[in-house]
């Protein structure tokens, strides 16, 4: 009898589980997973949206890895390769050390709220103030450089344009790398602190013996996250005009070639192999992380 | 050039003064311990570490004045180098609110009802998933919770162009609001991990309580957790709501040409990459599109603030 009424419980626990994870799987299913295998059964095809999708083996990846041809698609790997990887760094970098400061002042609350007014705002919205900001005519900042005696930098200059593309993402995105941080600084016990000072360890050796171990799971996660979300950056690009630029991104060579045109399954291609590739670059950080990420309190 | 050699030998100047008198204190700290504690301790690096701060704080705010305040000049006195007006003009406002080509009032209505249904039931759904993957017990749910993991580590940009493709064959859902909406209703694993990690937290005898006062499951759910959980699903309801109305890329792939369907992100895109641009009115534009964003992290930064640390937590 006993026996009966817990499988009867257990059951009911079951219904109601499937009844609530029914949305996100139906979510997941539809919106994830059909896509992402319809992006892989076309990317052996040849497709132009009007015609079914003709069978073309691996013809879209020889395509793809023919360097002496598909030259763009590299390129913009190289520089979104750069672009991303310095702006993670950056944000990570600058998010560390103005936690730090933060914690050491009093009015840190105030600055940590100004601080990280740019990431809940629009890109859209900020991306316009900056391609002002950016003018090399009016913009502010160039009257700056005036000032100083620089005449007539073009902020977006085939040479210029990944520093300023990358000071306004880092503008827009520290802002979360130092809160976490700032979060993670207050989680550090003090008396590791006061032992480093019995020590007689200075700030600059505190801050290496004890805060960046302290603090590595956060730097990890941030270099994670930083690294894969602007591999795929594409908005700041587009709303700043830089469409036209395609050497800049990878994703607008991927789009080119969808978007318009007839070339889906080469863009599918693309896109897979892009995306094994961000893959590869989380799990890559993944492994690295247990020589260097701190886990003990 | 000369002006910028004085700048730059200024700020070297200044550092080396500060590291030398960091330095000269650090030597007299050798004999006298409390003399360091409180000179290059306390004072300055706390000094220090106002003027950075300041400093930063201070090239954030920036783009966001000049963009208000070019937002007041009439439209030849945008290109003049004073930055603040000659002439202050609420013209602009009323020009982008109420021009029936922007249509930025008709923008920001679109924005927000795009992004309140897939928010309001996407919380619901997320957190019912979260009770199901917390506090119920039934044969495969951690691997159930696994999958879902897995799935955020896909990056979207293999999804793009399928999900295009899908949309507007086999749905048919291609300019309409449709697939802004439809997706987001199921929830989000993201919102998943934030509510279930705060699941987690609440007692389980509030579940056995409900068991034997003769609710069901679901009831246990509707009748006492999610009263208890409102704070979490608040804070997960203004992210997703100020993440939909911030969105871009939705909105430029399936909305399409038709402007009536325009969100204010959408707007704004378009008249910043308009062949003529008018700053004084793209600035207005871009001041009332920040307006919403900036007006709700100030008033509820606590809920802003406090569950992205939770979301880290779980991770990292």
């Amino acid at each position: 009898m006993e026996k009966v009424k817990t499988r009867k419980l257990k059951n009911h626990d079951a219904l109601w589980g499937a009844a609530f994870l029914a949305p996100i799987t139906a979510g997941m299913i539809l919106f994830v997973l059909i896509p992402i295998g319809y992006a892989v059964y076309l990317s052996f095809t040849k497709y132009d949206m009007f015609n079914a999708p003709v069978w073309r083996g691996i013809a879209n990846y020889q395509r793809l890895f023919d360097l002496s041809k598909e030259t763009q698609f590299w390129l913009s790997l190289k520089n979104v390769a750069i672009f991303a990887v310095l702006v993670s760094l950056l944000n990570v970098f600058i998010g560390l050390i103005l936690a730090n400061m933060l914690k050491s002042c009093k009015a840190g609350g105030v600055y940590k709220v100004i601080l990280y007014l740019p990431t809940v705002c629009s890109v859209v919205a900020t991306t316009a103030i900056w391609s002002w900001m950016y003018n090399s005519d009016y913009g502010p900042i160039s009257a700056l450089l005036r000032f100083v005696g620089i005449n007539g930098y073009e902020f977006f200059a085939p040479a210029h344009v990944m520093p300023s593309m990358i000071f306004m993402c880092v503008w827009g995105g520290f802002g979360g790398s130092m809160f976490l941080y700032f979060a993670a600084l207050k989680n550090i016990p003090s008396y590791l602190y006061e032992a480093a000072s019995i020590d007689g360890a200075g700030s600059v050796r505190t801050f290496f013996k004890i805060t960046f171990p302290m603090v590595s799971p956060t730097t990890f996660y941030l270099l994670l996250i930083g690294l894969v979300g602007n591999l795929q950056v594409y908005s700041q690009f587009l709303a700043i005009g830089l469409d036209g630029y395609t050497p800049v991104l990878v994703i607008f060579c991927y789009a080119g070639h969808g978007y318009g045109t007839t070339t889906y399954g080469y863009a599918c291609a693309m896109g897979v192999f892009y995306g094994l590739l961000v893959g590869v670059v989380a799990f890559v950080n993944f492994r690295l992380s247990k020589y260097w990420t701190n886990y003990d309190v | 050039m000369y002006r910028l050699i004085i700048i730059v030998a200024t700020v070297v100047a200044v550092c080396v003064a500060y590291f030398a008198t960091v330095a000269l204190l650090h030597k007299k700290e050798v004999t006298d311990k409390v003399m360091h504690r409180r000179l290059v301790g306390k004072f300055p690096q706390t000094v220090l570490c106002y003027v950075v701060l300041t400093a930063v704080a201070l090239m954030i705010v920036f783009p966001f004045l000049y963009a208000l305040l070019l937002s007041f000049k009439t439209g030849s006195d945008v290109f003049g180098t004073n930055i603040f007006p000659e002439k202050f003009v609420i013209r602009n406002y009323k020009t982008v609110l109420s021009d029936s080509d922007i249509r930025l009032f008709g923008g920001l209505l679109n924005s927000i009802l795009y992004a309140l249904p897939p928010c309001l039931i996407g919380v619901m759904t997320s957190t019912m998933a979260a009770y199901a993957l917390s506090r119920l017990h039934f044969k495969g749910r951690d691997q159930i919770f696994a999958v879902l993991f897995a799935t955020i580590c896909i990056p979207g940009v293999i999804t793009l162009i399928p999900s295009y493709i899908m949309f507007a064959k086999l749905y048919g859902w291609v300019d309409s609001p449709l697939p802004l909406i439809i997706p987001g209703m199921c929830g989000s694993v993201t919102v998943i991990f934030f509510l279930r990690q705060f699941l987690l937290g609440l007692p389980k005898e509030l579940d056995e309580a409900g068991i034997i006062d003769g609710l069901s499951k679901g009831g246990v759910f509707f009748r006492i957790i999610m009263p208890l959980s409102w704070p979490a699903m608040l804070a997960q309801f203004l992210l997703a709501f100020n993440a939909g109305y911030n969105d871009f890329m939705g909105p430029l792939l399936y909305i399409g040409s038709n402007k009536s369907l325009y969100t204010v992100q959408l707007t704004v895109y378009s008249m910043a990459s308009a062949n003529v641009k008018q700053m004084e009115k793209i600035m207005a534009a871009c001041v009332i599109t920040l307006l919403p964003s900036i007006v709700m992290f100030t008033f509820a930064q606590k809920y802003f603030l406090g569950s992205s640390i939770s979301v880290e937590g779980l991770k990292g």
